[in-house]
């Protein structure tokens, strides 16, 4: 059965009936402000990280960060085409630095492509590109790993124990910026659960003024006749609700519908 | 059962559903609960009290909570059993409250006693 009272042109639910004081949403909402706004911000200076990384690394061709979660793997904030296309083939092959980073939480450095024997397809490709060295650090939020930072190198041997250091303190940055992100998911999950809550409870207000009007002599005698009915029924109070809305605009219909020339 | 225990068994049924805090609340606040996570947090906690109206809106969202996850783990027969028409019940029960509301809560709520039909009747 579809629900007439949901397309009702008549604004049931704001009128003086409406018996529900406002909702303290504004807490709620003012939250997700911020987190809708820092989006922008998070890919800005995601970009600055990767773009340090570079330049604090003597000799790097490009950085970048990939992410591994439910959508798959990507790339983010790439400092050029060629790393974007290094990356890319890790992702395709499925192994590489990167990927074994992310995997085991332990930094990766590759001194040398052409030698190097742990992921001899991706090597070998990359090779091609002209990429011979290459140092990744896991990008940890929590518990949780969620992808690594990357600098490429078109010289053999160009990262050292230094260069561990400064990637390790740059990760740890750019983490706690993804870590924003991943709260916008959250606040974005947050604002459709809001926005059905608040469907439903529109409804139960209507169905609410309904009883009122019926002879409840309180909202609260209003309700437990619906949490009762639901019981009964084995349905939520919401469903209850929209039937019983439902069930008075049909009748009225029917009422209204004799009188019609 | 004292109000103590309720709180107390609302906590545990929240984690026996599997709500954070957060969650309760938007089930609550959707079925019309008025105060904020902190009051229900509080509530849990039994740090601050709670209107009990409010404290039955938020019984009715833990009842409902519990029967979904119960639900999930219910396994479906092969075939549906026959009577299961849950349409045609809710459609009696409305029908119901439709037309013995008046009475059904004037029997409820008002003591036996003589009172005026109308007005003041809420103490």
């Amino acid at each position: 059965m579809t629900d007439p009272a949901a397309e009702s042109p008549i604004p049931a639910g704001t009128g003086p009936l409406d018996p529900s004081p406002p909702v303290d949403l504004g807490a709620a909402l003012n939250q997700m402000a911020g987190l809708v706004l820092s989006r922008e911000t998070v890919d800005t200076a995601l970009e600055l990280v990767t773009s340090l990384a570079a330049t604090a690394t003597a000799g790097t061709l490009g950085a970048a960060v990939t992410l591994v979660d439910e959508h798959g793997r990507r790339s983010k904030a790439a400092s050029n085409a060629a790393v974007e296309e290094a990356d890319a083939l890790q992702y395709e092959l499925d192994e590489g630095p990167c990927l074994t980073a992310w995997r085991t939480r332990e930094l990766v450095r590759i001194d040398d492509t052409t030698t190097d024997g742990r992921w001899r397809r991706w090597n070998d490709a990359v090779g091609q590109l002209g990429v011979r060295s290459v140092l990744s650090t896991p990008l940890v939020v929590g518990e949780e790993s969620i992808g690594a930072m990357k600098v490429y190198c078109e010289r053999p041997m160009n990262y050292g124990p230094h260069d561990e250091q400064i990637m390790r303190l740059l990760a740890g940055q750019a983490a706690i910026l993804l870590a924003n992100t991943q709260s916008l998911q959250a606040a974005r999950r947050l604002s459709r659960q809001l926005t059905e809550a608040l469907a439903s409870r529109d409804a139960i207000a209507r169905a609410t003024g309904v009883l009122l009007a019926q002879g409840a002599t309180s909202e609260q005698d209003a309700f437990v006749a619906l949490a009762g009915a639901a019981r009964q029924a084995e349905q939520p109070v919401q469903d209850v609700a929209r039937a019983l809305v439902a069930a008075v605009v049909e009748r009225n219909t029917h009422r209204a519908a004799p009188a019609r020339p | 059962m004292t109000s103590d225990e309720r709180h107390q068994r609302m906590d545990a049924a929240r984690i026996r559903a599997e709500l954070s805090v957060q969650d309760l609340w938007l089930r609550y606040v959707a079925l019309g609960g008025t105060g904020d996570a902190f009051d229900l947090d509080g509530y849990l906690q039994a740090l601050v009290p709670l209107d009990v109206f409010q404290q039955d809106v938020l019984a009715q969202a833990l009842n409902e909570a519990l029967e979904e996850s119960y639900l999930r783990y219910c396994i479906p027969l092969s075939t549906p059993p026959p009577g299961a028409a849950g349409d045609g019940r809710l459609r009696r029960l409305v029908d119901t409250l439709l037309d013995d509301q008046v009475a059904a809560f004037r029997d409820r709520l008002q003591p036996p006693s003589a009172d005026p039909p109308e007005a003041d009747a809420a103490p």
